[in-house]
């Protein structure tokens, strides 16, 4: 296990934004209303969010930053640091953190990074801007995590398309000396790196052309591909004992969680981890139904749909944990205060 | 960790089967012809490891001919 800890940092406050557009899933088959009941009720995904054409993760990320700033009245200038964690940025290269900045008005001094996560994206990126906030003190970032995942998947994926959708999501990070301490755990698993890929546009495949289409198949080398049984597998075996790692190490027990927010990669996936750890499913939110799995930003979002209350999340000990793509899982053991989250922004 | 009984583990992969009528799965029954798709699959695998406590290796599993062969599979998991 990677075991560390990240002192004097803490989430001031967490927003999310989706495409206004709903797709739902009880059409999917909109000749076999039977076979769309039983998908749903195994996935547990009745609606997904899907963006516009010209709508990119960014753009959804900005706004959900826009509203957040405004709400704990911080000012852009105040801004030092900007993370940016998606698997679908404006361009293979510039990375988009710079260009965000820029878009948000940030301050020509503010630092912009741009990390490649998926589904375990909000950790990874919550623990980076957090270790390098609390060695630098620099007093405060914002780490944005989204994805339009939905645009790399063919029309014709039947297997995928009912599961993803798309999300940004913004988080407020300040440094603070009293804060209680962050406790995180990461595992991965790199030889299984071609369970979730879009295999051409790097350097590894950089051709790009109509013989991509391979015949047969459905799909393109620049859409995205999942070995769907092995990252069902990867996830029921790999997931809760790796949450068990963390939560022993830190000498907690799961009684003292309040709450467990999990990638929200399917019903039955959440089902098996929640049963395997032994805990409350009343502790295990999911916003699956109505938002599908939206790639790292599940667990803000899920956050943000399904326990804000009158703008605030509540006071807690929260347990997150992401996993998938890569194939990686990381999690971490932070606790909730006075946190601010603004009503979830749909964008026409 | 629960040590399989062949007929036990058969009756469980039966109750995940799309039968068009009732037929006799014996351990040389091949996959194939138990009409699982990928969430009956998803569904069976979730089973076998509540049941015995263990996941499948996915590459194998995904490999299998015939019942028996899952079983082994199985067996091999859990030794």
């Amino acid at each position: 296990m990677a075991y560390f800890e990240v002192k004097h940092i803490e989430i001031k406050g967490i927003s999310a934004a989706v495409p206004l557009n709903k797709v739902s899933n009880r059409s999917f088959d909109p000749n076999d209303k039977a076979s769309n009941d039983r998908l749903i009720d195994a996935i547990g995904i009745e609606e997904r969010r899907v963006a516009s054409s010209n709508t990119c993760a960014s753009d959804l990320c900005v706004s959900a930053a826009n509203r957040l700033l405004d709400k704990l009245k911080w000012n852009k200038s105040d801004i030092d640091v900007v993370f940016f964690v998606s698997q679908s940025p404006d361009y293979i290269l510039p990375g988009s953190s710079t260009q965000i900045a820029s878009r948000m008005g940030l301050s020509k001094s503010c630092l912009a990074f741009d990390v490649n996560q998926g589904c375990a994206g909000y950790v990874y990126g919550l623990s980076l801007i957090s270790a390098f906030m609390s060695s630098t003190k620099l007093k405060r970032g914002l780490l944005l995590v989204g994805d339009t995942i939905t645009q790399y998947i063919s029309s014709d994926d039947k297997a995928l398309l009912p599961i993803f959708s798309d999300a940004g999501t913004a988080t407020a990070i300040e440094f603070n000396e009293s804060a209680s301490a962050m406790r995180f755990n990461s595992t991965i698993y790199g030889e299984d790196y071609e369970s979730i890929i879009v295999k051409n546009g790097g350097a590894k495949q950089i051709k790009k052309s109509d013989n991509d289409f391979e015949s047969g198949l459905t799909q393109n080398k620049l859409q995205l591909e999942m070995k769907g049984m092995e990252v069902f597998a990867f996830s029921i075996a790999k997931v809760a004992p790796h949450v068990n790692e963390l939560i022993e190490h830190s000498g907690e027990n799961k009684a003292s969680i309040d709450y467990f927010v999990f990638h929200q990669a399917n019903k039955l996936i959440l089902q098996s981890i929640t049963e395997k750890l032994q805990i409350d499913a009343e502790k295990v939110p999911s916003s699956l139904k109505l938002f599908g799995n939206t790639s790292g930003a599940t667990i803000p979002l899920t956050l943000v749909t399904e326990l804000k209350k009158q703008e605030l999340l509540p006071d807690a000990k929260m347990l997150l944990c992401g996993f998938g793509v890569g194939l990686s899982i990381a999690s971490v053991l932070l606790n909730f205060k006075g946190i601010v989250c603004p009503d979830l922004i749909e964008i026409p | 960790m629960t040590k399989p009984e062949k007929q036990e583990f058969i009756a469980l992969l039966k109750s995940f089967a799309r039968l068009k009528e009732e037929m006799l799965i014996t351990e040389d029954t091949p996959i194939a012809d138990l009409g699982l798709d990928s969430i009956q699959m998803m569904f069976l695998v979730n089973a076998i490891d509540k049941r015995y406590g263990a996941v499948l290796p996915i590459h194998q599993f995904m490999e299998a001919k015939k019942v028996g062969d899952i079983f082994v599979i199985l067996q091999e998991a859990l030794a």
